[in-house]
């Protein structure tokens, strides 16, 4: 009988798949940074002015052609937060969610559960070399400013 | 179906089906290890070396005992078509990076073992080593079990404490002193340790006596017990200040602690591996 019969080299593939898919996530996680740093500079480079994070991780920004400021904020994807983003919307605001390059007025359009189970599959088999996000991205929107409701904010967190 | 057949043609021998999935689980195991240790450093020889005996001296001398066995672990039969599909999965589930895979693939592999018809001696001792070590690997992640054995800790720690006269309140996980408190958190519960004391004493008595027996349950319960009665009297040396909390969780108390559960982990199995060794002679002499 061959030493390299078709059953041991499938079990040899497994034994590097495992090493693979190991090395990958473990490669993911000394990757994964802060995401507040993160939220202040997409806030910059959509040209805002943009104030130090407060106590909460809460982020106020002005834009050039609006007085009012926007004020954004990390929440955890599985809704678990609910109560603290309420804090953000009140009634002069509009909403706007972002996760993983995508944009929706609410967060439950976003699929991001979903989407985070898909990303980690496939980060789990090395097809994904970037962090995948645990948090959204939730900016409250000036109601008084319509025209920010069509800023690029799915820059705020990309893919 | 008559093509993955085709792919088994020459089946192996059923003990190297149960070698290469204690191989895969092994490897899933040291990527674990040295991925958790060195997520942020960089991977050398030594460091992933160094890993893999920091991660516990009974469970890489686990590891070797199962590789020992592994080649007698069952009888001369070719592995059946179950048994490759059923190791290919679990190659495949070891494939998964989450920690708590492991300890589920070796519990798994552990009570399959012994439901296998030709298991030898040296399978039951592979069987008993691999549930003891899904236990050891797997523990840290039964929280809620901890959390609320934390609780009894504690109540039992205060009840102790005002028997001997000192005034302490118990409040959930808290133990308050007069001027200190201390959080007994599920990594100081006394359940925290007993999987580590089992595997001990299963690793001990296999390596000195070659067999595990009925008659070293008691002798285990003891251990485990000792386990238990060691850890509430570090907790409650910890509650009457912070400083004496500090000596005993983080100076050299913790130290003393450590050493002292490692001579009771390794005497009770000795202790019952040579007693229940004797038995039979001297039942003889009689």
């Amino acid at each position: 009988m061959s030493v390299l019969t078709p059953l041991r080299v499938l079990i040899l593939l497994l034994g590097l798949l495992s090493l693979h898919t190991h090395a990958a996530w473990f490669r993911l996680q000394h990757k994964a940074v802060d995401p507040v740093p993160v939220l202040v500079a997409g806030l910059a480079a959509l040209g805002l002015q943009v104030q130090p994070p407060d106590g909460q991780g809460f982020v106020a920004a002005t834009s050039p052609g609006c007085p009012a400021p926007l004020v954004a904020g990390l929440f955890a994807i599985d809704g678990g937060e609910h109560a603290r983003y309420a804090q953000l919307l009140g009634p002069g605001t509009d909403a706007r969610f972002v996760y993983m390059g995508q944009v929706a007025p609410y967060a439950e359009e976003l699929h991001a559960p979903r989407r985070w189970a898909m990303a980690n599959a496939q980060a789990l088999l090395g097809l994904r070399n970037t962090p995948v996000p645990t948090k959204m991205v939730l900016v409250a929107l000036p109601a008084a400013c319509p025209q920010l409701v069509d800023e690029d904010w799915k820059q705020l967190q990309g893919k | 179906m008559r093509r993955f057949e085709q792919v088994l043609r020459g089946r192996p021998p059923a003990v190297e089906a149960w070698g290469w999935a204690l191989v895969l689980a092994a490897l899933a195991y040291a990527a674990n290890v040295i991925g958790g240790a060195h997520a942020a450093n960089p991977l050398t020889p030594t460091a992933m070396t160094n890993s893999i005996f920091a991660a516990g001296a009974f469970n890489l001398a686990a590891w070797i005992m199962l590789f020992q066995r592994a080649p007698h672990l069952l009888g001369h039969r070719p592995a059946s078509l179950r048994l490759i599909v059923a190791m290919l999965a679990l190659g495949l589930f070891c494939a998964l990076p989450a920690p708590p895979v492991v300890p589920l693939v070796l519990a798994i592999m552990g009570l399959a073992l012994f439901r296998q018809p030709d298991l030898t001696r040296a399978g039951r001792d592979a069987g008993w080593l691999l549930l003891a070590l899904a236990g050891s690997l797997g523990a840290p992640f039964l929280r809620p079990l901890h959390a609320m054995v934390a609780r009894i800790d504690a109540a039992i720690v205060v009840a102790a404490m005002r028997l001997g006269g000192t005034t302490v309140a118990l409040q959930g996980n808290l133990i308050i002193g007069k001027t200190s408190a201390i959080e007994v958190l599920t990594a100081c519960a006394s359940s925290a340790p007993l999987a580590g004391v089992i595997l001990a004493f299963v690793m001990v008595v296999i390596y000195l006596r070659g067999r595990l027996d009925r008659a070293d349950a008691p002798w285990l319960a003891a251990s485990l017990a000792i386990s238990i009665v060691l850890t509430e009297i570090r907790l409650s040396l910890m509650v009457p200040s912070s400083a004496a909390w500090d000596w005993w969780h983080n100076g050299p108390g913790n130290t003393i602690y450590e050493l002292v559960a490692l001579v009771f982990a390794t005497l009770f199995p000795v202790i019952a591996a040579l007693r229940n060794r004797a038995r039979p002679v001297l039942a003889a002499q009689a």
